[in-house]
């Protein structure tokens, strides 16, 4: 595993330079998908609560630094720490009302309240622009150079890995996965299942924040679509396409995504059918995501007694 | 004063009476027993008191202390051990990792996003200790997805004694057992409790296993008391033996 990792992290680090432009900007979608995909399954994986709402943190994240940047004249690099805020103050206020609920009904009530943050997007004209979103946000120095801002991305995807990696193996990592393998019992051992499912949305919305921070810097611009459900749809389709179970599935889903995009758009433009096609061929073919192709590391169990 | 005092509770689900002004009260380093077939209100009583339902009317004093309508995660931190009906431990975790993460919420240091959950050092030794009182050492980092109904009860009874309880309630601890499980079963807790001196209430529709078990018993039928007594005058009572022991009175 750490010889793959290894060959995958020199892969990457050299990839910016074998490729021309369109190739870098496709890389950079792709990792700041990987960000927000990892995030997502952050929240997804570890507690079973299918968000349709995170749009609202990767946007409201994205919405903060272009706010800051073009009515305050804040430095870019300078807002994330309030991009982050914002996102972790968003999933704070969805997650404390939707964790009551479950399956379905969580699920609605996210993407209702991402909804509601997208009309108020797209029609506050005076203060986001309202469908004409905020342009021109240029960041300078590292941000604004396409092999600069794929060295910042594949930074904070690996931040992310890292923070996801050490909250697995945490008492905190067990509790969720404890509450999501069977919430009564995780009460009757002394655990509150609502904070800690409260604590998981907010630390999975805030690391969505940086997604959308990211993905102001790729497109130097936003608009209400950063809010709206499709782009929850895009980050559940990526975990689905990658495989939730495994630690990387959402990552190379996302890479997946954005390079079948970018190949299938350059030959025709039902993009839409041709992403339907492959996500039914992933269901009904392998269910656990792309990665199911590759050899698995079985988890190693003590020989069972003999009786 | 008894441990653990239910005082006149009653329950009803959509208009159905669960509970019927029930009251009950167990003696510290006692082995009480809920008897009845089912739908007598036996789980539910035990759900009223370990906090999942609400109580329609009385109240439930542990150690002198109104817990009536304290959650469950709270309960547990008065020192009741909790096992359920349906055994069903953590299946993503070894046998090690569930109980390590019992102790850890136990000492309220699950809110720790940063260490690794088996580097608790003490909180792991003391999870062992905890499995080998169950006789699972072999089995400690095996999955419990994969083991059998009897490991898992052995897991879930384990569970509920990370809580260092003075009150250990068992919840049909014999259920889904085959008949030589029973019997290991029956033996085990013996053996547990005597070792351990704490106090148990358990629910259980196996007569047999009651009457071998328990130094005091209540017998419940559709919602109410039939019969509170050892289980010697349990055995003589009349309507007990002719609703449950198939004797004529």
């Amino acid at each position: 595993m750490r010889t793959r990792l290894a060959l995958a992290a020199v892969v990457l680090a050299l990839l910016p330079w074998f490729l021309h432009d369109y190739g870098l900007q496709v890389a950079i979608q792709a990792l700041v998908l990987g960000v927000f995909a990892m995030s997502f399954n952050l929240l997804f994986r570890n507690t079973g609560l299918l968000s349709f709402g995170h749009a609202a943190c990767f946007g409201s994240a994205g919405y903060t630094t272009a706010l800051l940047v073009s009515k305050l004249r804040w430095n870019f690099a300078a807002t994330l720490p309030l991009a982050l805020a914002a996102a972790a103050l968003v999933a704070l206020v969805i997650g404390f009302f939707s964790v009551r609920l479950t399956k379905i009904y969580f699920t609605m009530l996210t993407l209702a309240f991402a909804q509601m943050l997208w009309a108020v997007a797209h029609k506050w004209y005076g203060f986001t622009g309202g469908d004409n979103g905020i342009s021109g946000l240029l960041p300078p120095g590292l941000l604004g150079n396409p092999k600069g801002l794929y060295y910042a991305s594949l930074m904070a995807l690996a931040v992310v890995c890292a923070v996801i990696h050490v909250v697995r193996r945490s008492p905190a990592g067990y509790t969720l996965r404890a509450v999501r393998d069977n919430p009564a019992r995780a009460e009757a051992i002394g655990i509150s299942a609502f904070e800690y499912m409260v604590a998981a949305f907010v630390l999975s919305g805030t690391l969505s924040g940086l997604a959308g921070f990211l993905q102001v810097a790729w497109q130097h611009s936003v608009f209400p679509d950063l809010l709206y459900w499709t782009t929850s749809a895009e980050v559940i389709i990526a975990v689905i396409l990658g495989g939730s179970a495994e630690f990387f599935g959402p990552a190379i889903g996302a890479v997946v995504l954005v390079v079948l995009e970018a190949v299938v758009r350059s030959h025709t433009q039902y993009w839409p059918l041709a992403l339907g096609m492959v996500l039914l061929a992933m269901v009904l073919f392998f269910p656990s995501g792309v990665v199911s192709l590759f050899p698995r590391r079985q988890r190693q169990e003590a020989p069972r007694a003999a009786a | 004063m008894p441990l653990l005092e239910v005082h006149r509770v009653s329950k009803s689900f959509e208009g159905f009476r669960a509970l019927n002004d029930v009251s009950l009260a167990v003696e510290e380093g006692s082995l009480y027993a809920l008897m009845g077939p089912n739908g007598a209100g036996k789980t539910t009583l035990f759900n009223l008191i370990t906090g999942r339902y609400t109580l329609d009317a009385g109240r439930v004093l542990f150690a002198g202390q109104d817990i009536s309508h304290t959650p469950t995660h709270r309960i547990i931190h008065y020192g009741i051990g909790i096992s359920f009906q349906r055994a069903i431990p953590f299946p993503s975790m070894t046998v090690l990792e569930n109980v390590t993460l019992a102790v850890l919420a136990l000492d309220r240091k699950t809110r720790d996003f940063a260490r690794p959950l088996l580097s608790y050092g003490d909180a792991a030794k003391r999870a062992e200790e905890i499995i080998s009182w169950v006789g699972l050492s072999d089995l400690k980092r095996q999955l419990t997805a994969s083991l059998p109904q009897g490991d898992l009860k052995r897991v879930d009874i384990a569970l509920a004694l990370a809580s260092k309880p003075r009150l250990l309630l068992l919840d049909e601890p014999l259920a889904g057992l085959s008949r030589a499980e029973r019997a290991q079963m029956v033996g085990f807790i013996r053996e547990l409790l005597r070792s351990l001196g704490t106090t148990l209430l358990f629910t259980e529709h196996d007569t047999e296993a009651v009457l071998q078990l328990a130094e005091r018993i209540m017998v419940l039928h559709r919602g109410s008391v039939l019969a509170e007594g050892t289980p010697d005058e349990i055995r003589s009572h009349p309507q007990v033996q002719e609703a449950f022991l198939g004797r004529e009175a």
